[in-house]
Order: structure tokens, then C-alpha cells, then sequence
């Protein structure tokens, strides 16, 4: 019985969006995908909701795809680095914004955590130098050909760390460098208060 | 500085105008000039101090850019270390007699930010403080009252952290160098002030 | 003075370690901008000084780093509002909207009306209050105090409305994920707001006179900082200072939310570029945030709950998000905030990453118009940027 009901749930599932698709081609945010799809036929790409679209690319030919996207979106609104530990990955995020469309995209891309590397985007978009700083500084990325790598928010003891990786073990590293005296226990004395 | 001993700090307080001491306490407390380093958040709640509503200029407190010319260091905020080093290069180059507030939970024990890896803990192992205002942030109210109680102790001559700054000037700078290893100052320090 | 002298061997090694004891040679000395300087507010500008122009300008943030989206992270999804809206200081309301804004769209939930009303309104005064401070540091900076005594006077009174409604001045905690943290006190608190828009339309006529139209305020800014619209749009200019080089962007009217759809507002758009087009711009938006606080008043709130109604909420630090991410973002003061949170099921999020408008008018637009400025020029270049620091090091 188990195995009949699951096939019949997955369909179900499957078919709401199958329903909601039809109506997308309509809109500015479709044609937008199409077009740029049909130049980068690399990357994938959908429409999250009104004014989202999200596109997956390769991680080595996310400068070629960022190129042909900086056309229609003018403006790189950030460069988001989340660190997926157990995947070992890093997934960036280049958030773009267009002000001729309004219409907000995601550019999303793997790389493996080791010696993680990516070319800059800065002669794209000079801005990107201050938000590659900050993901090299956090996270640890080289982003090749950016002059200005090196400590930029933080002192040089902390960037040695790049704190935001998720393998960062900050409460350790705080007692190691503040004391351990925090009186931040909870009535049971093992779990601190936040 | 670091030749400094404790004994040979000349006394502060010359026996040829104690006379005149309790009228140059009341000058010092009618006559507080604050060195206008905000640091952290508590810096927005500055302006409301100083203008009309709260009006502390009625106490004889008036901010002022110059560290040399300053006599109450305000430390509106959690302090980096970052700023601290400035903080410390800042107060020493104050002149004697100067005075430390310190202004909300942050500097106190860190406050929200007591498990950040770039956030002070306790501020008072590094400089010597005054008087303490707890609270986030502290209204108005409560930052008066505590430059209130800054002038009660300037007048009883409780108000001593300058003078605890140079008779445990070791104890200090063991902390904060423990804290930005050693030689920090002819590494950071010198590059802002040539002539330290 | 004597001793201000470095020795050679001091010097060599300074140089040896990429450092430049001041001055460098002659004419060329480096200057440290901060971040003991009422203008910067904790943030530091090295400037390679040729005379009185600034030939180069190194900023050096930092000072205010307290690493927020680590501790973010460890925290549950509703004790997230009492740390994250301490990025932005002076607007401590933008931060609590686009968290709670990410958080409702990843979980889908739709927000009471009554809720969104009460939202746009306390965006709506946390933007007015924003701007009082504002005028209050700009007036301070070309020397015209008087603007800045009444500015900070006329902030006091958002932020009684606001400790009334909240219960604090400067740090509200009220927006949270689903709603609002309480409902509004009753009408004599919506009277009160009533008045305080009344009365601060009628002293928009005395801040022209004082500083807007200002003959000092017209010769220390115009041609001061000129950017071109291309040049803006490459470096992620948002806000008042994009709108000042042409750009009629405004998330308001671009990226919809809450009830700005339904209201009618002008976005106000110069086209030189430069200082005082970001003022003028400025001056422009005030009166028309004053006119949209008077039709959201007039529209009243609407009744209903202030807060979703969901079993899952009732055991919040362990309140689970399902999996996914969403990125919100609002038109601040300074320019298009935004928050991107990454949720993997947990009851703590996976990533926040907060984007502030200072991240780039801070960085490289300031050190590219900082080039070639006179050393008095640089506050108000710094001013009319409206940099905010805690944007930069979070």
C-alpha cells in the first residue's frame, strides 16, 4: 500500500508548478530568462516569483555569464558567499539588480571549498572590489586578478581565521582570547543564555 | 613609557596648593570637556544630549574634537580592538586630570555581543573607568545621571583612574598587550602618531 | 615641535613595511581622517595630501566590525531582531523590515493587514527621524548649528512617538517575523502622529530658509563630488545619490512592498550629480515622506490581528524555518538595504547577509570622489554621501 501511495503524492507535487508554468511566458521576468538563456545555453534558469529570477551557472564560466548579463542588469547589488560545510562547497551568490527591467536576480554558483578560487568581476563592475574584499576576508576566497586582497575590516589576527566559515569555532576562540569568565549559564549550568 | 617605574611618578596633587584643591575640583567638575570620539552606537544618542532637549551645556560640558584639551573621555558604545588601540593611544595622550564614562552594557561584560570574536569584554582591564552606565542603550536620562555622579566623585577626589592608570601602568599594559601581542604600539601606533 | 622629527632609521623601516611616516617628502604628507573626527564617526580615511587637494584616499573601515552575520547565525530566528537592527543606527527599523521580510517569504506566510499598515508606518517615521539626524550632521558639518539645534529638537519627537509605541527610543524590536511585536496604543497616539506631521510640514518653510536655501549651503556644495550616471550605476549608487545623478530608481515604486502600491508619492530625480543635487534631493523626499505618513493617517489602520496567527509560534526559540532562501530589501535613507537569508530547516538560520547602502558609496565611490577635493571638502562630501559605517563593517 505504501509503495502505491508515495508515486501518487510525487505526482501531485509535480503537478502544481506544471499548472503555474503556463502562465509565466507572458511576463517581463520570463522573456528576460529566455533571452539571456538562448545567449548562455550553460546556465539554468527560472523564475522564483514577480521580480525574482535565479540562474545557476558553472563556476568556470560564471565571468563569460556575468559579461552577457551586465547588459540587462545594470547594477551588482551584492556577492553573497554562503559556506555549505557538509557539501564542501561554497555557493556565491551574485545578486543583480536591473533598473531598466526591475527585476532582481540571483546568479548562483558552486566552488569547492579547498583553495577556493574565481576571477574578479571588478573591470564588470568596479564595485565588486569592495564586496570581494569582504568575501575574501570572511571566507577565505581568492578572487584572482582583484589588486586589494588582504585585511580590510578586520585586524590581521582575526582575517588569518576568516571568521564566517562555518568550521570557525567562535565561542573557542573567544574564551582563548578574552578569558573564559562569561557567567552566561543557564540555571542547569550547561547550556549558555543567548 | 615603558621605562616607567612605579616610584618615581611625581605626586599629583602639590602640597603647595592643597589650599586651593577643593576650588580646582569644582573648576575641573563645572568645566567638563568631552573628547568627541563616539564609539559605537551609544554616539547617536550624543546629539539629543547636547541640544535642546537635554541640554548638558547648562553643566558646563561641551564637546570637543582635540584629545589635548579633553577631560572626560565618553565611551559611548562596545568597543573593537580596533578602537581600542585608538582609545588607549587617545586617553594617554589626554592631560592629567582626565576622567573615563563608560556608556552602556557592551563595554561592561560585551553585552548582546558577549560570544563575538571582535568585541572587548571588559573594558577595565585596559583602561581605568570612572563610571559605568549599564543599559541598552542608555536613554538620556541615565547618561546625565551618570555625569552627574562623575562630578560628585570629581568633587570627593573618588574620581582616581588617572592616577590608578600610572600607579598600575604595568598591570595595563600587560592586558593590552596580551591582547594585540606585543609591540603593537611601534607597529600601529607609530604610523598614526609619528612622535610616540 | 621639535621632537616631531623621525629618526632616518625609523623612517627606512617604516618604508621597508609598505608604511609612510608623515610627511612623506616636501609637499605630499599623509593625513589620518578619523576615526576621532565628529564627521567620520568611527570610520578612518587615509589621505595622501598634496598641498590642500587629496591626491589619494585610502578608507579604512573596521572599527565597528562585531561580526554580525557570524553571531546571526547562532542565535534562533526571533532573537535575530534584537541583534541585527543594531546595523543601522540611526534607522534601527530598516534592518528588523528586511529580515522579517526574508523570513515571511521563505515561510510564505502572509502578513495581517493591519500588521503591514502599522510596518509602513514606523518605516515611514524611522525615514523622517532619519532624515532630522541627517540635517542635524550635514548642518554641523558646513557650520550652519542653528539647522542642526532644531533638527535634533524635532527628532525628539519621533522619538517619543516611538518609545510610546515601542517602548524604546533608539533600538525598537518591533518588527518581528509574521507582524509586529504589539499593537498601537490606541487614537490619541495616532493624534499625536498626526501633529507631528502637521507641525513639522510647517517648519519645512523655516529649514529652507535656514539651510536649503542657504547661500553658505549653495557655495560649499555645488560642484562639490560630481558623479555621472554611468559611473553611479557601475558602483552600485543607490537612493538619494542615485536619484540625484538621474536615475529615477526607488524600491518604493520599483520593488513594491507593503502598502507603497496603493499610495501616491513622487520620486524626485536631479540630473548633476553633484553635492547639492544629493541635498536637493534629499529636501525633496522629506516633504514627500510627510505627505505619505498624511495618507497612510488618513487611510487609518486597518483592524485585525497584528500578528500571524500560527500553532508553530507558539514555542518561538525553537520556531523551525523550512528550507529555502529570499532576499528583501527597502528603501532606506541612505539607499536599498537589503537582507539575503538562507534557511536550512533548523531553528537557526544557515547565512544573513545584510547588504548596506554604505557598502559601496563608502568604499570606492568615496575614494574615487575624494580624488582631487579640497580637505574641507571632505565632510561634506562624506555628509552628502550620507555614509553610514556600521553599513560597512557589520
Amino acid at each position: 500500500m505504501d509503495m502505491n501511495e508515495k508515486p501518487k503524492v510525487e505526482e501531485k507535487v509535480q503537478e502544481v508548478p506544471e499548472v503555474e508554468a503556463p502562465k509565466l511566458p507572458d511576463t517581463k521576468e520570463e522573456k528576460l530568462v529566455a533571452e539571456i538563456l538562448k545567449k548562455a545555453p550553460y546556465a539554468e534558469g527560472s523564475v522564483r516569483r514577480e521580480r525574482r529570477v535565479e540562474f545557476k551557472v558553472p563556476a568556470d564560466r560564471i565571468k563569460e555569464f556575468l559579461e552577457l548579463a551586465s547588459e540587462k542588469f545594470e547594477m551588482l547589488i551584492q556577492i553573497s558567499v554562503v559556506d555549505w560545510l557538509k557539501e564542501g562547497e561554497f555557493e556565491l551568490v551574485y545578486q543583480l539588480w536591473s533598473v531598466s527591467e526591475s527585476v532582481h536576480a540571483f546568479v548562483k554558483t558552486r566552488i569547492p571549498r579547498e583553495n577556493a578560487k574565481m576571477p574578479t568581476v571588478m573591470d564588470i563592475w568596479p564595485v565588486a572590489e569592495t564586496y570581494e574584499r569582504e568575501a575574501h576576508e570572511f571566507f577565505g576566497i581568492v578572487f584572482e586578478g582583484n589588486p586589494r586582497l588582504g585585511p580590510f575590516i578586520l585586524e590581521p589576527r582575526e582575517y588569518e581565521k576568516h571568521p564566517l566559515r562555518k568550521d570557525f569555532n567562535m565561542i573557542g576562540y573567544v574564551k582563548t582570547i578574552y578569558g573564559e569568565d562569561f557567567d552566561r549559564y543557564d540555571e542547569s549550568k550547561t547550556n549558555y543564555v543567548i | 613609557m615603558s621605562e616607567r617605574k612605579n616610584d618615581d611618578f611625581i605626586s599629583y596633587e602639590l602640597q603647595e596648593f592643597k589650599l586651593f584643591e577643593p576650588l580646582f575640583r569644582w573648576a575641573r567638575k563645572k568645566s567638563l570637556w568631552i573628547v568627541a570620539f563616539c564609539t559605537g552606537c551609544g554616539g547617536i544618542e550624543m546629539p539629543p544630549l547636547a541640544t535642546a532637549r537635554y541640554d548638558f551645556e547648562r553643566f558646563g560640558i561641551m564637546p570637543n574634537p582635540a584629545p589635548r584639551m579633553g577631560d572626560l573621555f565618553l565611551i559611548t558604545g562596545y568597543v573593537t580592538p580596533k578602537t581600542l588601540k585608538r582609545i588607549i593611544i587617545t586617553y594617554e595622550m589626554m592631560q592629567d586630570p582626565k576622567y573615563v564614562l563608560m556608556h552602556g552594557s557592551c563595554p561592561i561584560n560585551g553585552g548582546v555581543y558577549w560570544d563575538s570574536y571582535n568585541v572587548v569584554k571588559q573594558l577595565d582591564k585596559y583602561i581605568p573607568i570612572d563610571v559605568a552606565i549599564a543599559g541598552c542603550m542608555p536613554r538620556p536620562e541615565a547618561v546625565m545621571d551618570g555625569i552627574m555622579e562623575i562630578m560628585r566623585k570629581i568633587e570627593d577626589g573618588t574620581a582616581d583612574g588617572w592616577k590608578r592608570y600610572k600607579e598600575n601602568y604595568e598591570y595595563y599594559r600587560k592586558n593590552q598587550d596580551e591582547l594585540f601581542g606585543e609591540g603593537w604600539r611601534e607597529k600601529d601606533a607609530r604610523r598614526w602618531l609619528a612622535w610616540i | 615641535m621639535a621632537n616631531l622629527e623621525v629618526p632616518r632609521e625609523l623612517r627606512e623601516e617604516a618604508k621597508a613595511h609598505d608604511m609612510y611616516l608623515h610627511p612623506i617628502d616636501k609637499d605630499t604628507y599623509e593625513l589620518f581622517f578619523g576615526p576621532q573626527h565628529m564627521a567620520t564617526e568611527n570610520f578612518s580615511i587615509i589621505l595622501k595630501m598634496d598641498g590642500n587637494r587629496v591626491e589619494k584616499a585610502i578608507v579604512n573601515p573596521g572599527f565597528l566590525h562585531r561580526g554580525f552575520e557570524k553571531l546571526a547565525e547562532q542565535r534562533p530566528y526571533f532573537t535575530n531582531i534584537a541583534l541585527l537592527l543594531r546595523i543601522c543606527v540611526p534607522e534601527s527599523d530598516v534592518p528588523e523590515n528586511i529580515y522579517s521580510m526574508a523570513v515571511d517569504e521563505i515561510v510564505g506566510w502572509e502578513v495581517p493587514e493591519r500588521a503591514i499598515w502599522i510596518r509602513n508606518v514606523v518605516l515611514e517615521m524611522a525615514r523622517l527621524s532619519a532624515w532630522m539626524f541627517w540635517i542635524m550632521g550635514f548642518g554641523n558639518e558646513i557650520g550652519l548649528y542653528t539647522a542642526g539645534q532644531w533638527a535634533a529638537a524635532y527628532r525628539e519627537r519621533f522619538m517619543r512617538l516611538f518609545e510610546e509605541l515601542t517602548g524604546g527610543r533608539v533600538y525598537h524590536i518591533y518588527t518581528v517575523p509574521g507582524g509586529v511585536r504589539r499593537d498601537i496604543p490606541g487614537d490619541r497616539w495616532l493624534r499625536q502622529l498626526r501633529d507631528t506631521v502637521e507641525y513639522l510640514k510647517g517648519k519645512m518653510r523655516d529649514f529652507d530658509d535656514i539651510l536649503f536655501d542657504n547661500y553658505i549651503m549653495f557655495e560649499r556644495t555645488e560642484g562639490v563630488g560630481v558623479m555621472d550616471k554611468k559611473f553611479a550605476l557601475k558602483h552600485a549608487v543607490t537612493g538619494p545619490n542615485l536619484r540625484a545623478v538621474g536615475v529615477p530608481y526607488d524600491v518604493r515604486k520599483d520593488d513594491p512592498y507593503y502598502l507603497y502600491p496603493e499610495l501616491d508619492f513622487e520620486v524626485p530625480v536631479l540630473k548633476e550629480g553633484d553635492s547639492l543635487a544629493r541635498v536637493l534631493v534629499r529636501r525633496y523626499e522629506m516633504e514627500q515622506d510627510l505627505y505619505i505618513l498624511e495618507q497612510l493617517l488618513d487611510m487609518g489602520p486597518p483592524s485585525g490581528p497584528y500578528m500571524v496567527k500560527d500553532p508553530k509560534l507558539k514555542n518561538l526559540p525553537r520556531f523551525k524555518v523550512p528550507a529555502g532562501d529570499a532576499y528583501a530589501h527597502v528603501e532606506s535613507t541612505k539607499g536599498d538595504f537589503g537582507a539575503y537569508v538562507v534557511s536550512d530547516g533548523t531553528h537557526k538560520p544557515y547565512r544573513v547577509h545584510i547588504r548596506g547602502p554604505s557598502q559601496s558609496h563608502g568604499v570606492t565611490v568615496l575614494e574615487e570622489l575624494l580624488k582631487g577635493a579640497r580637505l574641507a571638502d571632505v565632510p561634506v562630501i562624506l555628509k552628502t554621501l550620507d555614509n553610514c559605517p556600521p553599513d560597512i563593517d557589520r
